[in-house]
């Protein structure tokens, strides 16, 4: 294993670790903080894919922004783990993994037959690929209508976040 | 360097006079005064809803044309689905007028909204690509959550929109994810490039089974019955549509009309072009990915549970919700026609119908009701509707109109829509389709869809005999306003002229299924010649792909 | 692809940046500026009495400076019976880390370049060598956007602070300087984005080298030049981030005892201190780099001082211009940071509705504005 390979299974790992502290813990701020851990290791794997962008904007809007917003809900609503309630046993967890056990398994042996394909991966990539640049040019040129349709999303985004939130319109 | 050509803004019109008027909507409400009735921007939104409707019927163009370096397909279906997308939005916005100022949320974001869903839902069905596929929907779906929870004074609307949040958002999720398959597969978001990777001569390795010895799924078609769950979330089939009869009820009654019909016909044709291009095989067997087989499923499930439940309702807007599950069903039943060779086209065809004659009836639907009310509630009860059709002839004469189409009686729209779409499915049944025991289970399915749909007829039929055939006991206010009347009147014109001449609106589907089928489909007869029982199916060799059946 | 002697250098780098130089002043600003900086602003006297040895004199406070950091460090740690006990440990962790791993992009002087340097266009090009990135931990193209993305994470910290103790003052004073921090993000973000557009570049180093430029021959074009507006609104959405006066309400002592950190002790108390001041420096820092030239010393290039009559007027060694431009880059930080402090000791403190109103409804619409008036002016010229 080389290095790549290494901080590879290290941020994986991480990565599926935080997601997993996501569902398991009871607490919920426990949970945000995890699954901001889990958007560190995301942007970790990013940057091994060379797309550093990409790796800087993840963190800067998913742990910055969202999961901020995310934790000073959570800390206005500030609920203990008293308040949850006993624990209680449930089957619908146990169904959950057997469900996810079986979808992973079979997703998985798909992906197997991926294990010696090299058809699809590129390989080498340019030395401008993942910069700032690159991705503004091609937001600007290839991917224009998308990009100003993100706009629209977000203005009607904002218009309804006012219509349900604000207490007199 | 600009990014675009007006050839490339032309094939977008429709939508952006729809975001135009609704910007503009969005300003004229800032320069008004609070206590101001909102009826001329309802006026506003409706002109420019039938501008758009309009618009695209006359630049329709005569042969498919690819915009924004392929992001866009600009052809008939999409100009036949904005057009009714968008009529139904001006009806919506004709009856909204009166309701809102009785229920003292009468501002413009909600007009607003109306047109930015319908925008969203023009985009989401002309996407040639899964980005803008992903933004259309969720543009519509965004605004659709609002218009939900719009009633923000009642606890029933806000719950029906936040049900409705969690579950869109999931599907949204499911989407995403279903694409992040097929791109990560074919290393392209776009439709063209996806079908012609999945049509590619080496695409075989993704089918293969490496270890021979545990079952897996092949990766294209994980993606595949992920995009596919996701569309039938958003569009309240079963069953994933636990969320529809909360949600349609709590929304203001007016944009349920709106909500169920117009979402779901976008939301099938958007369907309809991902399994007419990328998901299909050339020859349209159905054997790529097995989705008839999903399909099939949900159409049966959609279709039991919808009409069934519908039954046994005795609120109206809650019976309209699950009846709407059963029209999901019957759309979903063509998309599985779809699958067989011989009756694409017709398919095509009966699901432009039928979605236009759905959408429009519903929307009218919803609005009657809107007109009837008492003490900040819309008339919902049977009771509370008993004897209405005696007291307002005019109003109950198009409500009764409106579920007459929706139950498929004639003279209305809904008659005629369900005979194409069950003709096309029986036709679909005599074709080959694979897997095969899909044929013989479509012609079962239409038969029992067509007796089932006697069952939800029955559910329209018992409220039309309230209408006429009980006194009024019950005190309920009739709020009439110009607005409303037109907006009735434009949804009972149109169910009419469908149902008594649906000739332009089966061209217009001929047009699509010209434009949406590959040419090798075309040349195959619409309509089955009928074969011989004995006689095999003729085997279909073309398939490049090893037929995958869902291990279900 | 490292070699073993540069891994060694980034050791040295990251060590001396940080341990050399932001911690040591942040401590420093932390004991000492907090004692006596303060009391010679507000024309005070401050603590002016030690007897050390039998020794009875001031001795500039310092007696004080090293009591206080032991007293840091011999306090009991105390923590709050219903805690969070795993969030108050790892608060004060998160709060001084971001702080720190900030510093990974400031670039303390010039690519070194190990051939010879000649000066074309104001600019220094290096011929016949390598350029060493000797001065900064790390020469990131999209520097600027780590700066963005790192500074948004050190909300965590004081908002896991405020709610981990379990404590109502806390907890308030962790949603203040959350709502705080979101705010004044926004503020940060777009005020520098005209700059961006004005650069052309998100790499520190590199705008640091185009400030090298004189307009009309004199004057240094330095980034306040180009962007005067956004110079201030950066600097006050950055004084907004740090939380130190005049926007401490989230640790506003009259109201909330201390704010988030209110039931914190010992190194706990001093690592969430430090981060304040380590912060401060940084934001001095990065004004420093994108407003006022980073490491250049004006008309100073490679070679020696250039006045304008075409040649080398004063020739300096380049070693002799390497240092001159670090002595300058530390020197233009440090009266940032004593600007800030100034500032924070001269004006009152915001009342929080003020804040969040200077914050949405002042400084965002004229960073638009801003951004659109340099927008139009680049797409023109």
């Amino acid at each position: 294993m080389n290095v790549e390979q290494v901080l590879f299974y290290l941020f994986a790992v991480g990565a599926i670790a935080g997601c997993s502290g996501v569902v398991l813990s009871r607490n919920p701020i426990n949970s945000a903080v995890s699954l901001v851990a889990a958007f560190f290791f995301l942007a970790g794997n990013y940057v091994l894919l060379h797309a550093n962008f990409m790796a800087i904007v993840q963190i800067l809007v998913y742990a910055g922004a969202i999961m901020v917003l995310f934790l000073f809900v959570l800390m206005l609503l500030n609920q203990r783990d008293e308040e949850l309630g006993p624990r209680t046993f449930s089957i619908a967890p146990l169904l959950g993994i057997f469900a996810a056990a079986v979808v992973s398994v079979t997703i998985g042996a798909g992906f197997m037959s991926y294990r010696n394909a090299t058809a699809n991966f590129p390989g080498e990539v340019p030395l401008s690929f993942g910069t700032a640049e690159q991705i503004g040019r091609s937001l600007m040129t290839t991917h224009l209508l998308p990009f100003e349709l993100v706009s629209l999303l977000l203005l009607v985004g904002i218009v309804s976040a006012v219509v349900v939130a604000k207490r007199r319109l | 360097m600009i990014g675009f050509t007006s050839a490339d803004l032309l094939g977008l019109l429709p939508a952006l006079l729809l975001v135009l008027a609704g910007m503009a909507v969005l300003l004229l409400e800032v320069f008004q005064r609070a206590s101001f009735p909102r009826t001329h921007l309802a006026y506003v939104t409706a002109l420019a809803a039938l501008a758009a409707a309009g618009v695209s019927y006359l630049i329709a163009p005569a042969e498919p044309q690819t915009l924004w370096g392929g992001m866009v397909r600009f052809d008939a279906l999409g100009c036949v689905i904005t057009a009714f997308t968008a009529v139904a939005c001006a009806i919506t916005a004709l009856g909204s007028t009166r309701y809102l100022e009785e229920l003292e949320i009468d501002r413009g974001e909600y007009y607003a909204l109306l047109l930015f869903a319908t925008a969203g839902m023009s985009v989401m069905v002309s996407a040639n690509d899964f980005v803008v596929l992903f933004l259309g929907l969720e543009m519509a779906a965004v605004a659709m959550y609002a218009l939900t929870a719009y009633q923000r004074r009642s606890n029933l609307s806000s719950e029906a929109g936040f049900k409705y949040f969690l579950l869109g958002a999931l599907g949204s999720a499911l989407l995403v994810y279903g694409v992040a398959f097929l791109t990560g597969l074919t290393g392209s978001t776009g439709y063209d490039e996806i079908g012609a990777a999945l049509r590619a001569p080496d695409a075989a390795r993704h089918f293969a089974n490496p270890t021979g010895v545990v079952p897996f799924l092949p990766l294209p078609l994980v993606g595949m019955a992920l995009i596919f769950v996701a569309f039938l979330i958003k569009m309240a089939a079963a069953p994933f549509h636990m969320w529809a009869p909360d949600a349609y009820s709590g929304a203001p009654t007016p944009t349920t009309g709106f909500l169920s019909g117009a979402g779901k016909i976008a939301g099938v044709a958007a369907l309809f072009r991902l399994f007419a291009g990328p998901f299909a095989t050339p020859d349209l067997s159905g054997g790529l990915a097995g989705w008839t087989t999903l399909a099939f499923f949900a159409a049966v499930a959609s279709i039991v549970v919808g009409n069934l439940v519908a039954l046994t309702q005795k609120r109206v807007r809650r019976m309209l919700a699950w009846s709407s599950v059963a029209h999901a069903g019957y759309l979903l039943l063509a998309l599985c026609a779809l699958g067989v060779k011989e009756a694409a086209a017709g398919s095509i065809r009966a699901v432009i119908l039928y979605g236009a004659a759905y959408a429009i009836a519903n929307a009218g639907a919803f609005i009657v009701l809107a007109a009837f009310g008492r003490d900040k509630a819309e008339a919902d009860t049977l009771d509370e509707l008993s004897g209405l059709g005696r007291k307002h002839p005019a109003m109950g004469l198009a409500l009764s109109l409106f579920l007459i189409s929706a139950a498929g009686l004639p003279p209305a729209a809904g008659f005629v829509a369900k005979l194409s779409l069950f003709s096309t499915a029986f036709a679909a049944g005599e074709g080959a389709a694979t897997p095969a025991y899909c044929a013989e289970m479509l012609q079962w399915l239409a038969v029992g869809g067509l007796v089932l749909s006697v069952a939800g007829g029955l559910a329209y039929l018992r409220v039309i005999a309230h209408l006429y055939g009980r006194d009024a006991h019950v005190r309920v206010d009739y709020r009439p306003h110009p607005a409303t009347t037109l907006g009735v009147a434009i949804a009972a014109v149109l169910t009419l002229w469908m149902g008594l001449m649906p000739g332009r609106v089966l061209v217009w589907g001929g047009n699509v299924a010209k434009q949406l089928l590959p040419a090798e489909v075309q040349a195959a007869p619409a309509e089955v010649a009928p074969a011989a029982p004995t006689e095999a199916p003729k085997a279909i060799e073309v398939v490049p792909l090893p037929t995958a059946e869902l291990p279900l | 692809m490292f070699s073993p002697i540069d891994f060694a250098i980034l050791l040295l780098k990251i060590g001396v940046i940080t341990l050399g130089f932001a911690l040591p002043i942040g401590g420093l600003l932390t004991l000492y500026g907090d004692r006596k900086l303060s009391a010679l602003i507000q024309n005070r006297v401050g603590p002016n009495r030690a007897k050390v040895f039998g020794i009875q004199s001031s001795l500039l406070s310092l007696p004080q400076f090293v009591a206080d950091g032991i007293k840091m460090l011999f306090k009991e740690d105390a923590m709050p019976d219903n805690a969070d006990r795993f969030w108050h440990f790892i608060a004060p962790a998160l709060a001084l880390l971001p702080a720190i791993t900030l510093w990974a992009v400031i670039p303390f002087g010039d690519l070194y370049c190990t051939g010879t340097v000649q000066v074309k266009d104001y600019m220094d090009v290096c011929v016949g060598g390598e350029q060493k990135n000797y001065f900064s931990i790390a020469n990131l193209d999209a520097g600027l956007l780590y700066v963005f993305a790192i500074s948004s994470i050190s909300v965590y910290g004081a908002a896991l602070a405020g709610w981990s103790t379990n404590s109502k003052f806390a907890l308030i004073g962790g949603l203040r300087s959350t709502a705080q921090m979101i705010s004044y993000e926004v503020t940060m973000g777009l005020s520098l984005a005209g700059t961006m557009l004005i650069y052309g570049t998100l790499n520190l180093n590199e705008m640091a080298q185009q400030q090298g430029a004189l307009l009309g021959g004199w004057l240094p074009a330095w980034g306040i030049v180009y962007q005067p507006v956004a110079f201030f609104l950066f600097f006050i959405a950055m004084m907004a981030e740090t939380k130190r006066a005049p926007f401490d309400v989230p640790e506003g002592e009259s109201e909330i005892v201390a704010g988030y950190f209110t039931e914190f002790s010992a190194l706990k108390f001093g690592a969430i201190q430090l981060s304040e001041y380590v912060g401060t420096i940084f934001v001095g820092a990065l004004v420093a780099t994108i407003f006022f030239g980073g490491w250049q010393v004006p008309f100073l290039y490679g070679d020696g001082f250039h006045f304008g009559s075409g040649g080398v007027d004063i020739a300096v060694p380049y070693e002799g211009v390497v240092a001159l431009r670090l002595v300058a880059f530390i020197a233009k930080t440090l009266f940032f940071v004593l600007l800030q402090f100034m500032l924070r000791w001269t004006l009152p403190r915001f009342r929080y509705d003020q804040i969040m109103n200077l914050g949405w409804k002042i400084l965002l619409p004229i960073s638009i504005a801003n951004l659109v008036i340099t927008a139009i002016i680049v797409l023109a010229f």
